[in-house]
């Protein structure tokens, strides 16, 4: 029985389905991928509900392989980039029992000899998702999703459009831009590497109408210049999320593309994404989707329920509350219906008792002369406990001291006193991590 | 090897920047004046110990000494001292 994922895919004949590496595969073209994958899956008897690593880059054949997947009631672990030398430790916590690596060459389904007996998979009657968070340093957490909910969330075809896919399947963004586009008739672009240049290369090339990002590469296309190299007339709706939004980069990213319409989405691998409406194009306040989901706020931290919440961590007590609620740890503003999102609790930075949020300080560093890119963290102080500390990546080279003196200036007129970086540091390293979120525990 | 008089020298020099980066004017510094009558208030006090960090190459905060015993800049210059022999 052909699974209605798959069914439906089938009414969109010959139409773009997944640009990979310049060529334009169909959705006849995706679907037989997938009947090959289905017999290798039969072939090596990967039964409903058996674990399977699924690596390699994000491509027409990976995806193929993963619907097989899904219609076969599997339990996906997409592995697309695992940082070094932790793979084998993914798949000890994943207890991962197939393993299937789509590199150019198709190998797999491979047994690994485990067998997987965790509690939560017992509880995914039509296959899962393990999604791993990326924590750089520390342990990453596994959520576990259903697939069957997940998928629940895709309403009939409306509107095709062509998206770039940002992020990869290994990340709830990646997985939920994939499945979207396909469940509406519309195409995937992907892209071998997520420069400035080479994204917006992508949407000159194959005309691609929908862009889900991050705030910090929306940054980097704005002070690498990229906005201005390429031909981006196709695009129509920007959408950022995991991280807030630097007022600076909003105001000067809307500039950049007159007629583009920008979104905030708020997602997490344990909840799903949640739609949201933006009060308007450069403003960060946004009221949350209530389709399938519900949110609290206690003690300014949002809280949310979601229809399709993963059932927890394989690796960690998962932080619901009775009612269902998932803790999200990140601090917001409320006006009304309308909801900011400050930034993690555990990224507040205590000076003399008053709070800063990093995301705050970033902003308004961007905004001054050739600073590139800008992170904000707390530093240990005999006298105020914390002070905010700046660590600034240049556009041109200029004398530390010079800087120093200059950001603190600007950032004096923009902000309260204990908001100023106290230490101005100037760094070449890049601030954020492969997927285009802030990185604040880097030194 | 810093003197005594040398450290001095640098506690006077960044706390006369300090304050005339903070507030546009810098007088003489007394070496009896309160920091905090001299304009220095917890935030510059906080660059200060930081930017002393960095002159001197030690933090006698984070080695026992407490701040709250520190009110003028002679004591200061004396925290670093005894930090700088230990």
């Amino acid at each position: 029985m052909t699974h209605p994922f798959l069914e439906r895919m089938h009414g969109f004949g010959s139409s773009d389905a997944i640009v990979f590496d310049g060529t334009t595969y169909g959705y006849d073209d995706l679907l037989a991928l997938t009947a090959l994958w289905r017999r290798r899956l039969a072939a090596v008897g990967v039964e409903p509900g058996g674990v399977v690593a699924l690596e390699g880059p994000y491509s027409a054949d990976c995806c193929a392989a993963f619907l097989a997947l899904i219609e076969r009631g599997a339990i996906v672990v997409p592995l697309s980039d695992p940082p070094p030398g932790r793979r084998a430790e993914f798949h000890d916590i994943a207890q991962v029992e197939y393993v299937i690596t789509v590199d150019g060459g198709r190998h797999g389904p491979a047994r690994t000899g485990r067998r997987a007996a965790h509690e939560l998979y017992g509880r995914l009657p039509a296959g899962g998702l393990v999604l791993f968070s990326s924590g750089t340093t520390g342990h990453s957490k596994a959520s576990v999703l259903d697939l069957a909910k997940v998928l629940g969330r895709y309403g009939e075809p409306a509107r095709p459009r062509r998206t770039l896919s940002f992020l990869n399947l290994d990340h709830i963004g990646g997985v939920n831009t994939l499945l979207h586009t396909l469940s509406q008739g519309g195409t995937v672009i992907t892209v071998p590497d997520r420069t400035p240049d080479g994204v917006l290369a992508a949407i000159a090339a194959h005309r691609a109408e929908v862009l889900p990002t991050t705030p910090t590469f929306l940054t980097m296309l704005l002070v690498t210049g990229a906005v201005t190299r390429h031909d981006t007339s196709a695009l129509r709706l920007v959408t950022y999320g995991t991280e807030p939004m630097p007022a600076a980069t909003l105001r000067r990213i809307t500039e950049a593309f007159p007629g583009v319409r920008f979104k905030q989405t708020y997602g997490l691998s344990e909840l799903g994404i949640l739609p949201t409406r933006s009060r308007g194009d450069a403003t960060p306040w946004v009221k949350l989707g209530d389709a399938g989901f519900d949110h609290k706020i206690v003690d300014g931290v949002l809280w949310i329920r979601s229809d399709m919440a993963m059932l927890g961590y394989l690796n960690a007590p998962a932080p619901f509350d009775a009612d269902g609620y998932f803790d999200t740890q990140d601090m917001v503003e409320v006006d009304g219906e309308w909801v900011r999102i400050l930034g993690r609790r555990s990224e507040i930075i205590n000076v003399g008792g008053e709070k800063v949020y990093p995301s705050e300080v970033e902003s308004v560093l961007l905004e001054v002369p050739n600073v590139a890119d800008a992170i904000a963290r707390g530093r240990p102080s005999p006298v105020t406990g914390m002070v905010v500390e700046a660590t600034v990546k240049l556009v041109e080279p200029e004398d530390e001291r010079a800087v120093a003196r200059r950001v603190r200036e600007h950032c004096g007129r923009r902000l309260e006193p204990y908001k100023v970086p106290a230490v101005v540091g100037v760094s070449d390293a890049d601030q954020h991590s492969g997927r285009f979120k802030k990185l604040r525990s880097a030194a | 090897m810093l003197t005594g008089n040398d450290v001095r020298t640098v506690v006077d020099r960044e706390i006369t920047a300090l304050l005339a980066e903070a507030t546009g004017e810098s007088g003489p510094v007394g070496p009896a004046d309160g920091l905090y009558d001299l304009g220095l208030d917890s935030l510059l006090l906080a660059r200060l110990v930081i930017t002393l960090e960095g002159e001197l190459g030690v933090d006698p905060f984070a080695e026992g000494a407490s701040i709250a015993d520190v009110r003028t800049p002679d004591d200061l210059t004396a925290a670093y001292e005894r930090a700088l022999t230990s």
